[in-house]
């Protein structure tokens, strides 16, 4: 699995883990179904305390992000089109929170932030179909 | 230049030269005070100077200082990326290997010289000119050894370290020059002892301008020769049984000593004292019996044998090994070569003392004496020995010999016959040393009608001229003489492990390193001490006081036959004392705590200052 | 929980009364991983020493297994896997043959993993001990330390000198064993990064005492670093004062203060205290927190 762990970001591994399997499962890499490493191989894939993983693994459980079944491997959870969208939402304002507070401390106008944000993504979607 | 010799990798081994220098020199008192108890035949000691004996044991001291050195590292990797012209670097190491085995010499001849300049007065005839001898003996070996010391650097003069090969070589042809100049000094006068040292300047001074300007380091040669990755992990997975407890044991010893030194400088003075504590040289020779003067000289031995494995332990650290195991295989493996050389000495002995006559009947400084081993003598204790009696009255003082004075006590002989006895009474005496000394009941009548006859003068001579007891004594061994080796090997290994237990307690972390050379070199210096104030003791007394190693034998003797059980008795109790003394010593050895940035240290401790 | 390893009040000096450790307590259950930090000289060697029986503690108590590991060195040792920065192999021997040693000396010797570890790490069975370099040295340690899969794995600076390449190595071959075998790991770093990924639990060491015995988790995410400005009324001493906090740290402009408190509980209390309001509170990295815990401590 496509996981990168960073250990002098701030960010506590077990976050990490966790904001990055939600990241995969928004942006479609995991699909619901997929089945998750099992906690001994991450750890041992990533050089991690497997209780790290653990910890992650539960608090995704617990978000009902992904579900345990007895006696197998945990699998991505089912979710409506409706939580789809919730949790892609919910990665988008992580991602964007501290922009947020970067523009209002560099006391940048609201109106001139939107337009800074749509032109760049105007830019990306070009550059997009420029490759096709 | 000062601070460049200061920092010499060779003073590291200073102390180990000095450990030489003092077995040297107690080898070369032991050889002279051997040769001048045997009375009376005593013989100037200058000629013992220039013996093949005395010879064999500088040379050896020589090259000992000449082996370590070639061995070892002559330029530190610190000075050698110091801007110094190597020139310089090679100079220094020079002088000091020079300076090293000069004061090897210097301490052999002078503690031998002083040593004859006190005691010349006591004993002109044999100690004149010795002092000045014991000198130029030591100049002698000195001059040959500078020489010897320029030949081994001038080998490869421009590596830090020379191995393999080139450093035998250099090592071979260095001890050969030094044996033969030295040799070839004997030859000539007195004042040319200075030419090898010439010669030493100018070999020297051609190495010193051939030398290269760098020096290379060179670590150790490099083998690169490895099996494919992984495979042969599992090899030896099948050492079982005795291959295994071999493995085990010889790797806990080649981790704990120096090696390849240890084995080969161990084993053969480890026999080589065995062999003269069995007092094999007595046995086939006759002499006076020495093996309790030699007490503290092989304490001090064991002593230098002790000082390394213990600051090696931390090798151990992390291994489920038993201390117990280890010093087992720090002290066993020494006092079982101790023992085999010992062994050997005996049956050797025995062999020799069954040829011997050992009740004598023989002439010396124109009178008969009736001789037997000391050992077979008696002790009184009072000074007052009693009078060889007869049963038809006659009887006559016993000869004895006092101890030098630091007892009453003396030795005396219940077999003697002095002028005046009448020839029934010598054969009386001849008698009852023979059975004292092979338990044989030979009758005085026949002692005196096939083997005595008087003679010219009215005395009484052996018939044919030489006595002999061969004929009733064929095949009949004497009778032993009591249990002397648990004694010996007690009173060796008391002052050893009591002085041993100490250096252990004083390695803890914590304790500085000087505190733990001074307990180190004091006990060193104390077992040296007392040895050498013995012989001093020997040497300046009347004769007489030689006879305390056979008195102490006669005592054992005596204690035995008073015991209960007898000699298995002493066995017994010196074993068990033995045993606790071991016990005491593993008990503090296995409170060690050793540390591996000692390990660099440990050469520290080995330099008395 | 069973206690694998016990320090109680365990006190160490060296040269007339300069203590190294002054009363350290702290213990390890099963199965856990802590790392333990402090800084060159605080004590860190001393004390695995202690727990291995190589020095002797001259008051308080160090139990292994339930022994001491002075009286039962042996017990002790053989469910003890042992790797050091400052550790000396026999020279003379090959590789092989230490690794033979080893077999012979622990009954719970597991082959395959031997035979894995050393294909990993790419040893030569041939090559002498005192040819190897330190990285190969080390590796040839951590073989034999942990292919007779002990309960107790001791590691005492062990990445010491490594590339980083080698330090990974170590610690995915500690992770290896903890899950296959269920080894407990005391291990002592400067490499706050191998800290963070692999240990749950942090035991720090100053001026010989604990400074800190915590969760990870817990020290990352309960504890902060203000950075408060330097002016008037702030002192060193009152900020030291505020409850919950554990170390000040005097910078040219500001001052640096590691609280025990969540950043926004933190910069209330700094706020009430000294009344000063633009105070920068936040988590950060373990090396951060450790530098700002040792620089300010007085």
């Amino acid at each position: 699995m496509l996981i990168v762990v960073d250990p002098q970001s701030g960010v506590p591994i077990y976050r990490q883990l966790m904001d990055q399997i939600r990241f995969h499962i928004a942006s479609g890499l995991l699909r619901p179904g997929d089945e998750l490493p099992s906690t001994r191989s991450l750890s041992a894939e990533l050089g991690v305390n497997p209780m790290t993983i653990s910890k992650a693994y539960s608090f995704l459980e617990r978000d009902a992000v992904i579900e345990r079944r007895p006696g197998r491997p945990l699998i991505v959870a089912e979710l409506a089109a409706g939580e789809m969208r919730e949790e892609k939402m919910d990665q988008l304002r992580e991602t964007l929170a501290p922009s947020v507070t970067v523009i209002r401390q560099l006391g940048v106008p609201r109106e001139e932030a939107l337009a800074v944000f749509g032109e760049m993504l105007r830019d990306e979607e070009n550059d997009t179909e420029e490759e096709r | 230049m000062r601070d460049l010799i200061r920092r010499d990798p060779a003073r590291g081994s200073l102390g180990r030269w000095l450990v030489i220098a003092g077995v040297a020199a107690a080898a070369l008192l032991n050889v002279v005070g051997l040769v001048l108890a045997r009375q009376p035949d005593r013989i100037a000691a200058v000629e013992l100077l220039n013996g093949f004996a005395t010879y064999l044991v500088l040379s050896l001291a020589v090259a000992w200082v000449l082996f370590v050195d070639a061995t070892g590292e002559r330029y530190r990797r610190f000075d050698i990326t110091l801007p110094l012209p190597s020139r310089r670097l090679w100079l220094s190491h020079t002088i000091v290997l020079s300076i090293a085995v000069v004061g090897v010499t210097a301490t052999v001849g002078g503690i031998a010289a002083v040593l004859g300049w006190a005691l010349s007065s006591k004993l002109p005839e044999i100690l004149d000119g010795f002092a000045g001898q014991a000198l130029l003996l030591a100049a002698r070996f000195a001059s040959a050894g500078v020489l010897g010391a320029v030949l081994v650097q001038s080998v490869a003069p421009a590596t830090s370290r020379i191995s393999g090969r080139r450093a035998a070589f250099g090592f071979a042809a260095a001890v050969a020059a030094v044996s033969a100049v030295a040799a070839a000094l004997r030859l000539l006068p007195a004042a040319l002892v200075v030419i090898p040292i010439f010669i030493a300047v100018l070999v020297g001074r051609a190495t010193w301008s051939a030398v290269s300007p760098a020096i290379s380091f060179q670590g150790s040669s490099k083998e690169r020769r490895y099996a494919p990755v992984g495979e042969g992990i599992s090899d030896g997975a099948g050492r079982t049984g005795i291959a295994r407890a071999w493995f085990s044991f010889w790797t806990m010893y080649r981790a704990l000593n120096k090696m390849p030194l240890a084995p080969i400088v161990m084993i053969p003075m480890l026999l080589a004292f065995g062999v003269l504590l069995s007092g094999v040289k007595r046995a086939a020779a006759g002499g006076t019996p020495f093996r309790f003067s030699m007490v503290f000289l092989v304490s001090y031995m064991l002593m230098a044998s002790c000082a390394v494995p213990p600051m090696r332990l931390f090798l151990f650290d992390a291994f489920p090994i038993s201390r117990r195991k280890l010093f087992a295989v720090s002290v066993l493996p020494i006092l079982v070569l101790l023992f085999i050389g010992y062994g050997g000495g005996r049956i050797a002995g025995d062999a020799k003392l069954a040829e011997r006559e050992l009740v004598e009947y023989v002439h010396i400084e124109d009178s008969y004496h009736i001789r037997v081993p000391i050992e077979y003598c008696s002790i009184d204790w009072d000074g007052e020995p009693p009078e060889s009696a007869s049963p038809w009255g006659e009887s006559h003082a016993p000869w004895s010999t006092s101890l030098g004075g630091i007892t009453d006590a003396v030795i005396y002989s219940p077999f003697s016959a002095p002028e005046g006895s009448s020839p029934e009474f010598i054969a009386l005496q001849i008698s009852r040393a023979v059975a004292a000394v092979y338990g044989e009941r030979v009758e005085p009548e026949s002692i005196l009608d096939h083997h005595l006859e008087v003679g010219e003068d009215g005395r009484l001579v052996p018939r044919g001229g030489a006595f002999s007891l061969r004929g009733e004594l064929a095949g009949v061994r004497p009778r032993p003489l009591g249990p002397v080796f648990p004694v010996l090997m007690l009173t060796i290994a008391a002052p050893w492990l009591f002085l041993v237990r100490l250096y252990y307690r004083s390695l803890r972390a914590g304790i500085s390193l000087r505190t733990k050379r001074i307990v180190y070199w004091c006990s060193m210096g104390l077992l040296f001490a007392v040895h050498i104030a013995f012989y001093l003791k020997g040497i300046a007394s009347e004769p007489g006081f030689w006879e305390g190693s056979a008195f102490v034998e006669i005592v054992i003797r005596e204690w035995a036959a008073n015991m209960p059980g007898g000699a298995v008795g002493v066995w017994v109790i010196c074993g068990l004392a033995a045993f606790g003394l071991y016990r005491f010593a593993e008990a503090e050895f296995a409170r060690i705590e050793s540390n591996p940035g000692e390990e660099k240290a440990m050469e520290l401790l080995m330099r008395p200052v | 929980m069973k206690k694998l390893l016990e320090f109680d009040g365990v006190h160490r000096a060296y040269d007339r009364g300069v203590d190294v450790l002054h009363g350290v307590t702290f213990s390890l259950n099963a199965k856990e991983i802590v790392g333990l930090l402090g800084v060159n000289g605080a004590g860190k060697t001393t004390l695995i020493r202690i727990a291995m029986g190589m020095l002797e503690a001259q008051s308080g108590s160090v139990r292994v297994f339930g022994m001491d590991p002075r009286e039962c060195p042996v017990d002790v040792k053989r469910r003890v896997g042992y790797v050091s920065e400052d550790q000396i192999l026999p020279p003379f021997l090959r590789v092989r043959d230490i690794i033979d040693i080893h077999r012979g000396l622990f009954p719970t010797w597991d082959e395959e993993m031997a035979r894995d570890l050393a294909s990993t790490f790419s040893l030569s069975p041939e090559a002498k001990i005192s040819k190897l370099s330190k990285g190969q040295a080390r590796r040839v340690a951590l073989v034999c330390a942990a292919a007779h899969r002990p309960e107790l794995l001791l590691l005492d600076e062990p990445a010491g000198g490594l590339d980083p390449a080698a330090r990974r190595e170590f610690l995915e071959t500690s992770i290896r064993l903890l899950n296959e075998a269920g080894t407990t790991i005391l291990f002592s770093s400067h490499y706050m990064q191998d800290v963070e990924r692999v240990a749950e639990r942090v035991v720090m060491l100053h001026d010989g005492e604990v400074l800190i015995d915590r969760s990870l988790d817990d020290l990352r995410e309960g504890h902060c670093v203000a950075l408060v400005p330097a002016g008037d009324g702030v002192t060193k001493q009152r900020l030291l004062g505020i409850e919950g906090c554990l170390g000040v740290r005097e910078r040219t402009d500001a001052l640096h203060a590691v609280f025990a408190l969540s950043p926004e509980r933190s910069a209330a209390a700094i706020a009430t205290e000294l009344d000063v309001s633009n105070v920068n509170c936040r988590q950060v990295a373990l090396e951060e927190m450790f530098i700002e815990l040792v620089g300010g401590q007085s």
